[in-house]
């Protein structure tokens, strides 16, 4: 079964299916039902929906929402816990750019907030997904952003691994 | 205005609360108008009216009171948020001689202060937080003597929170307010310095009540909002738990006060902050219908927009003349398109699963639908999950199930959060404040097991995660339904 990277709560964590397998079945109302033997007997029952477009997977799961990105697949090395990667420098969603936080070549600590976004009446911060050097900001303040836009380039300095 | 001469109703509102009022609306058998702003097209309370008017946008108040003029609306509804707490719109839609289902503007404008609506709260002896503006070089000392420690200062030039100082004791004041009133003078050429009482882990407790607009009302009871995050409401419920009923009737009994005292027209809110000891301070009265309404609705079984409407129709009646009995307890939850697990970030994007949760004692205001494409330009709120029951208990197993109930795919949701709130042991015990939810889950960043993971990998690999059996085709569907009728058992 094929491995694949799965982006979430800021990690990445690789999916790797667990060792007793499901069986799956659709049910109406967009149900998926998993079924698996219970070792003693009988049969262990789950009732989910999931839901996969573009590189977004979302999952409801006992009432609690997964959603994230379907980054790569198997083999790239990247363990949990790892330090994100370039696509937290990437528009995941439309919104505009409220404040522009970093002049360029200036050195930052993993988590700094590089520029301030608002989308849906809130603002956060875009932060950097690693210790390292913003090389070039390539959005200006006011600006509307599609997701996919890049907001800053940057470069990974020396220690990249530490906090 | 007679009854029967009013047919029509505006709502100058969007999503959730424009659905809700058209249902009170339909049910008392009166035409319904709906407005959209560009952008907004998908929205779900577009397709709940009888008639629709476009709008360039739902602030513009000559845009909406055309549209009102145009449909041949009788009355205006405002909602909440947007125009609902603007006297200039209130006075707009009266001066089109059409009739505004709210208190009058006047109401509205001696409200809408602060100071102006806590000195109204002083004179009727309703106790505020204490405060005082003092200009630089004034007696600081013994005005914050007389408003008690520890107090907030900041410069009375500056708006809203921003540097915002805690004083504990009187032997820190003087350093202090050196620093803020000299940093007041170069940020706003203005050294007075404002300082006003901080109640420390206090509980938000607001008062509903129904003036009739000539002197008399009613309340509706209390409801405990004290679980925010970053000042926005997450949990409301009606009534609060473990409030002693001598600070309960302080309340209900200051609340009726203001009611009186301004002639209060319709449905409104008293908010107070009661503190550890029981003391409470009137915070402001909010002039329209909240968001949270639907848990006063729930215990007391008092329908409050059909009051609001049956109120502004006939305005020489009573229509609310006796205090109701509180049965039960109500609880809501709001879910806002974001994601937890990722600092909040809103989440727009499609809805490509929707299931709201149905059964016993759950009542849902939703404010999307299956296929709709949530843009960045609106609010994030994408419904309430209201429940009630007999217990407070069982009111949280009962909001529990409809949270494990409720799937909503392709937009990130705060259900994990939510869920994680209906857990905590204080949250279960009634205990809370509103630092509650900074002060325990500002890190909050679920993330799924390694057997939920495992569960789902097989499941994408096994092509469950697919809403047709050919990819490709997923993207031209109309909604996510109509895949499932080949994939079915």
């Amino acid at each position: 079964m094929s491995r694949v990277i799965f982006k979430i709560s800021g990690k990445r964590v690789s999916l790797e299916p667990e060792g007793r397998s499901w069986k799956f079945f659709r049910r109406p109302g967009g149900w998926v039902i998993a079924e698996r033997a219970l070792p003693g007997g009988g049969l262990e029952v789950k009732r989910f929906m999931i839901s996969e477009r573009g590189s977004r997977m979302s999952a409801s799961l006992d009432g609690r929402l997964w959603s994230g990105e379907v980054t790569q697949a198997a083999g790239t090395g990247l363990e949990e816990g790892a330090a994100g990667g370039d696509s937290d420098l990437v528009a995941q969603f439309p919104g505009k750019v409220r404040k522009i936080l970093v002049k360029e070549g200036a050195l930052v600590a993993q988590g700094d907030g590089l520029v301030l976004i608002e989308a849906m009446k809130m603002e956060f911060a875009v932060k950097a997904p690693y210790k390292g050097k913003v090389l070039k900001i390539l959005v200006a303040e006011g600006q509307q952003l599609a997701p996919g836009d890049r907001f800053v380039e940057m470069e990974v300095t020396h220690g990249s691994k530490s906090k | 205005m007679s009854r029967a001469r009013i047919q029509k109703v505006l709502v100058a509102n969007r999503s959730e609360i424009a659905c809700r009022i058209f249902q009170a609306c339909k049910e008392m058998g009166l035409r319904t108008v709906g407005i959209v702003a560009p952008g907004d097209e998908e929205a779900r309370h577009v397709t709940y009216a009888d008639e629709l008017q476009a709008v360039a946008g739902y602030l513009d108040i000559p845009a909406v009171v055309q549209a009102a003029q145009r449909a041949g609306a009788s009355l205006i509804h405002p909602g909440y948020g947007f125009l609902s707490e603007r006297p200039e719109f209130a006075d707009a839609v009266e001066k089109a001689g059409i009739c505004f289902v709210g208190p009058r503007a006047e109401t509205m404008r001696l409200m809408g202060g602060k100071i102006a609506a806590k000195e109204l709260a002083t004179s009727e002896k309703i106790p505020t937080l204490p405060w005082a503006r003092v200009p630089r070089g004034g007696d600081l000392k013994s005005a914050a003597r007389k408003i008690g420690f520890p107090l907030l200062l900041k410069a009375s030039a500056g708006g809203g929170g921003k540097g915002m100082r805690r004083v504990d004791r009187i032997e820190e004041l003087e350093s202090v307010a050196e620093s803020a009133s000299a940093e007041a003078v170069s940020a706003f050429g203005d050294g007075t310095l404002f300082l006003e009482r901080l109640v420390v882990k206090p509980r938000h407790i607001e008062v509903q009540v129904f003036g009739d607009g000539r002197g008399d009302g009613i309340h509706l009871h209390e409801r405990e909002c004290s679980l925010q995050r970053r000042h926005q409401k997450v949990w409301e419920e009606a009534t609060a738990p473990h409030l002693k009923d001598e600070i309960r009737q302080g309340l209900f009994d200051s609340a009726l006060r203001l009611v009186r005292k301004v002639k209060y027209r319709g449905a409104g809110t008293i908010e107070f902050l009661v503190d550890q000891s029981g003391e409470y301070f009137f915070l402001e009265m909010n002039t329209r219908l909240q968001v949270e309404h639907p848990v006063t609705e729930l215990v007391t079984g008092v329908d409050l927009v059909w009051a609001q409407i049956a109120q502004a129709q006939t305005p020489q009646e009573i229509i609310l003349k006796h205090v109701p009995e509180a049965r039960g307890v109500a609880i809501e939850v709001r879910l806002y398109a974001e994601d937890p697990s990722q600092g909040f970030i809103p989440t727009p994007g499609r809805v490509e699963q929707l299931r709201w949760p149905t059964g016993a004692g759950i009542r849902v205001e939703s404010g999307i639908e299956a296929g709709q494409t949530l843009g960045t330009q609106f609010d994030s709120m994408l419904g309430k999950l209201v429940v009630w029951a007999e217990n407070r208990d069982h009111a949280i197993a009962r909001l529990q199930f409809a949270l494990r109930e409720t799937v909503i795919l392709g937009v990130g949701t705060n259900q994990n959060y939510l869920q994680a709130i209906a857990e905590h042991p204080a949250v279960r015990e009634g205990r809370v404040h509103t630092g509650f939810l900074e002060e325990k889950f500002s890190d909050f960043a679920p993330a799924p097991s390694a057997s939920e993971l495992g569960l789902l990998t097989q499941a994408r690999t096994e092509g469950m995660a697919r809403n047709s059996g050919m990819s490709g085709e997923a993207a031209e569907l109309p909604s996510p339904w109509r895949s499932f009728s080949k994939g079915i058992l």
